[in-house]
C-alpha cells in the first residue's frame, strides 16, 4: 500500500518536473524539438532548431545564447528579440541559442548555466541589473550585453547595456489618439508605476495634450501583473465606461486584455513594443515599436566585427530603435478600420510626420520620465 | 479628477460579478470538498486546465458551448482520478494537488507550442465568445436590470449552483450524508454511509466547477489563452471558501467580495488622487480585515457554544439542542 502510493506520486512528480525542464537550459530541446515537426514555421522555432549543431566548433563562429525574461510569446518585446536572434543567425557567422525562463526566480541559474556552456556572449534580456553586473564581474572574460531596460550608470567592461528610449514614439502614438478621439477623453493602462514605464505614459500624455489640448488622459496601473489580461480587460473596460475612446496599453500580456476590451465594446488601443495592428484588426490602430530586436543584432554584431565595448548607450527614434508600426508599412486599421476614422489618418500621419522632424532636429522637446526635465513637470506632479 | 462617488455605479457592479464568477464557480467546488473532508488544493490546476481545454475544443470544434462542457467533463474526470487514487492507493491529496498543478501549468504551455506553435498567448478569430444573455423582462427593470442583466450563461450558471449546492447539502439526505462523513468519516461509515461514494461526488462536482471557473476566463470573459491563465485564481476560491465557513450561499458572497475588491481597485485610480500603489493594496487590505473579522466571529461563537453547553449542563433536563450530532443525521 505505503510503496505504490510513493511511486505513483513520484512518477507524477517527476513528470512534472520533465516538464518543468523545458525552461532551463541544458533539457530545452526536448520541449521544444516535437514542436517544430508539427506546428506552423513560428518564428521562434527557429532558434532551438540550431541547437543541435555543435557550438563553436568552427573557428570563425561567435555563439551566443539570449535569456529571456519570461517565456516566449509576448508578442512583444521579447519576441521582437527573438526575431533579432533569427537576424543575426541568418545574416551574421554565429550561431545563437535562445534559452527561456519561467520568471525572476530562474534568472540567475539559467545566466550560470550558459556562462557554464561556454558562450562567447550571453544576452540578458530584461534581467535585474545587479544580477548582470555582479555576473559580469565574477566571470571577467566573459561577454555580456542587455538588448534593453538595465538601469545603470556604471558598468564593468565586460557588459554592454542598451536602453531604448520610448518617449518620444510614445509622443507620436499620443498625438494620433490626441486627434483621433471622438469623445475627448483618452486613456493608458500601464503595467506599474515606474520611471521606466512611465517613460511610455508621460510621452504619450503629452502628445495627446499637444493635439488635442483639452483632452483627458486616464491611467490604470496594474500593480506590475503583466501576465493578466482578464485585468487589463476590466480596466480598459472601466476607462471605455468613462468616456474613453482609445487606449494605449502598455502592460505586456495583461495588454491583450486591453486590444480585446477594444474590440468588445466597438472602441480603439494602440499597440505597443512590436506591431499589434494585427491582433484585434481594425481596432488597433498604430503600435509604438521598441525595436529590441534592432538592439541584439547590435550587440551581437559587436562581437563579430570585435568592435564589442563595455558601457551603456542610449537608443531611440533618432536612431530607429523605436518608431510606429506605420513606419513598417503596417496598413492593418487602414484595411481594416471603420471608415471614419481611416478618413482621418493622412492627416494624422501628416502631423505625426511633422512632429516627428521637428523632434529629431531637436525644435521640440518631449519628457523623458528616466531623465526628467522641466518638460516634465506637469505630469510629474500628480 | 472627478467625485470618489462616481465610481460607485452599476458598472463597478458588473465588472464585479464578471471578476468574481470565476473565483465563486472553483470557490463552491472547494466548499463542497471541504465539507465532505476531502481537502481539494487541486482547484488552481483544474481551473487552468479548464481554461485551456476549453478554448481548444471551440477552436477545432466550432462550437464554444461544447468546448465549456468538455472542459467540465476533463475537469470531473480529473476529480475521479483523484478519488481513485485517494481510495485505492491512499494517496496523499496534498501533494496530489501540487503534482497536478505544476503539471497542468507546464502540459497546458507544452500543448500550446505544440499545437498552435506559441508559448505566451494565442487565440484566433475564429473562436467565439460566450455570447451575453438578455432576460426580456428583468432588462426593462431600472436598477434591477442595471445589475442582474447582460451576462453569459456562466455567470447565471455560477448562481444557480450556489443556490443548487446550499439546497442539496442543507435539505436533502444525501447533503446530509455529505455533511457527515466531512465532520467524521469512521462514525459516518459505522451508520452505513458509503464515505467513498460521497467523496468521489464531491470531487468530481468542484473539478467540473472549477473547470467551468477556467472556461469563463478563456472563453467567457476574454477569447484567448494566456499561459497561467488562473493566476492564483484557484487558491484565492480556496480562501473564499474558507471565509464562507463552506457554506454555499456565503461562499458565493465572499467570491463576490473578492471580485468587487478587485474591480474598486481597478476603477478607484482614475476617480482620485491615491497613488495606485495604494489603490492596488485595496483588495489584500480588504482581505485582512475579513479574515480578522471571520476569525473574531468564530471566537465568539465558540464562547457562545460554551456558555450554552454550561446551560445545557446545569438544567439536564432540557433536550439538547443545536449540537445535531453526526450519527443522528442519517435516518
Amino acid at each position: 500500500m505505503k510503496r505504490h502510493n510513493l511511486l505513483i506520486v513520484f512518477a507524477l512528480l517527476v513528470f512534472a518536473l520533465l516538464l518543468l525542464g523545458c525552461g532551463a537550459p541544458a533539457p530545452a530541446e526536448e520541449g521544444a524539438a516535437p514542436a517544430e515537426e508539427e506546428a506552423a514555421p513560428a518564428e521562434e522555432e527557429a532558434a532551438p532548431a540550431e541547437e543541435e549543431a555543435a557550438p563553436a566548433e568552427e573557428e570563425t563562429v561567435i555563439t551566443c545564447a539570449l535569456i529571456t525574461p519570461n517565456p516566449l510569446g509576448d508578442r512583444s518585446f521579447i519576441d521582437s528579440a527573438a526575431r533579432g536572434i533569427e537576424r543575426a543567425n541568418e545574416e551574421l557567422p554565429v550561431d545563437c541559442d535562445i534559452i527561456e525562463t519561467n520568471g525572476v526566480s530562474e534568472h540567475e541559474a539559467a545566466l550560470r548555466g550558459a556562462i557554464q556552456q561556454g558562450y562567447d556572449l550571453i544576452l540578458g534580456l530584461a534581467i535585474d541589473a545587479d544580477l548582470l553586473i555582479g555576473l559580469a564581474e565574477e566571470y571577467p572574460d566573459q561577454l555580456f550585453g542587455a538588448p534593453s531596460d538595465v538601469f545603470a550608470e556604471e558598468l564593468p567592461d565586460n557588459l554592454a547595456a542598451y536602453q531604448i528610449d520610448v518617449h518620444e514614439s510614445s509622443f507620436l502614438v499620443g498625438l494620433v489618439a490626441g486627434a483621433m478621439t471622438d469623445t475627448g477623453i483618452v486613456g493608458a493602462v500601464v503595467g506599474g508605476d515606474a520611471p521606466a514605464l512611465n517613460q511610455f505614459f508621460y510621452g504619450y500624455k503629452q502628445g495627446v495634450l499637444e493635439a488635442c489640448p483639452d483632452c483627458e488622459v486616464l491611467v490604470s496601473y496594474l500593480g506590475f501583473d503583466f501576465s493578466n489580461p482578464t485585468l487589463g480587460l476590466e480596466s480598459a473596460l472601466a476607462q471605455y465606461e468613462q468616456g474613453a475612446d482609445i487606449i494605449y496599453q502598455v502592460a505586456g500580456r495583461s495588454g491583450e486584455g486591453v486590444l480585446e476590451a477594444a474590440a468588445q465594446t466597438g472602441n480603439f488601443a494602440i499597440g505597443v513594443d512590436s506591431n499589434q495592428d494585427f491582433i484585434q484588426p481594425g481596432h488597433v490602430i498604430v503600435s509604438m515599436i521598441k525595436r529590441v530586436d534592432v538592439t541584439t543584432y547590435l550587440l551581437i554584431e559587436s562581437v563579430v566585427n570585435g568592435t564589442f565595448e563595455g558601457g551603456f548607450t542610449r537608443l531611440g527614434m533618432a536612431d530607429g530603435a523605436a518608431g510606429l508600426s506605420w513606419d513598417e508599412g503596417s496598413t492593418t486599421f487602414e484595411e481594416e478600420g471603420p471608415e471614419d476614422m481611416v478618413a482621418k489618418l493622412p492627416e494624422v500621419q501628416a502631423m505625426v510626420q511633422d512632429y516627428r522632424e521637428r523632434i529629431l532636429n531637436g525644435e521640440y522637446e518631449v519628457c523623458d520620465a528616466l531623465n526628467p526635465t522641466p518638460v516634465c513637470d506637469p505630469f510629474m506632479n500628480e | 479628477m472627478g467625485n470618489f462617488t462616481d465610481i460607485l455605479t452599476f458598472q463597478l457592479l458588473n465588472s464585479g460579478i464578471r471578476l468574481a464568477t470565476p473565483i465563486i464557480l472553483a470557490a463552491l467546488g472547494g466548499a463542497l470538498c471541504n465539507r465532505a473532508g476531502v481537502l481539494n488544493l487541486a482547484l488552481e490546476g483544474k481551473m487552468l486546465l479548464g481554461a485551456f481545454l476549453a478554448i481548444v475544443v471551440a477552436f477545432y470544434v466550432g462550437n464554444t458551448y461544447i468546448g465549456i462542457v468538455i472542459a467540465m467533463m476533463a475537469g470531473g474526470l480529473l476529480g475521479l482520478l483523484f478519488a481513485f487514487l485517494y481510495h485505492r492507493y491512499e494517496v496523499d491529496l496534498i501533494i496530489l494537488a501540487i503534482a497536478l498543478n505544476m503539471l497542468i501549468l507546464e502540459l497546458t504551455v507544452y500543448f500550446m507550442r505544440v499545437l498552435f506553435g506559441q508559448v505566451g498567448s494565442w487565440s484566433d478569430p475564429s473562436i467565439q465568445r460566450v455570447p451575453d444573455i438578455q432576460i426580456p423582462v428583468l432588462k426593462n427593470i431600472p436598477v434591477l436590470g442595471d445589475i442582474l442583466n447582460g451576462y453569459n450563461f456562466i455567470v447565471y450558471f455560477s448562481w444557480f449552483a450556489a443556490i443548487a449546492l446550499y439546497f442539496i447539502l442543507f435539505h436533502t439526505k444525501f447533503g446530509r450524508h455529505v455533511r457527515a462523513v466531512g465532520e467524521n468519516k469512521e462514525a459516518a461509515e459505522t451508520v452505513g454511509i458509503n464515505s467513498r461514494r460521497v467523496q468521489t461526488f464531491a470531487l468530481v462536482i468542484s473539478g467540473m466547477l472549477a473547470a467551468m471557473g477556467g472556461a469563463f476566463l478563456s472563453v467567457g470573459h476574454l477569447k484567448l489563452f494566456t499561459r497561467n491563465m488562473s493566476n492564483g485564481r484557484g487558491w484565492t476560491a480556496i480562501t473564499a471558501a474558507l471565509f464562507g465557513f463552506n457554506h454555499p450561499i456565503a461562499t458565493f458572497f465572499t467570491g463576490l467580495f473578492f471580485g468587487f475588491a478587485d474591480a474598486f481597485a481597478v476603477r478607484i485610480q482614475n476617480v482620485t488622487d491615491l497613488p495606485p500603489n495604494l489603490a492596488q493594496l485595496i483588495p489584500h487590505f480588504t482581505t485582512l480585515v475579513v479574515l480578522v473579522l471571520v476569525a473574531l466571529r468564530e471566537k465568539v461563537g465558540q464562547m457562545l457554544a460554551r456558555r450554552r453547553f454550561q446551560t445545557q449542563l446545569q438544567s439536564p433536563q432540557t433536550s439538547p439542542e443545536g449540537a445535531t450530532s453526526p450519527a443522528s443525521g442519517t435516518d
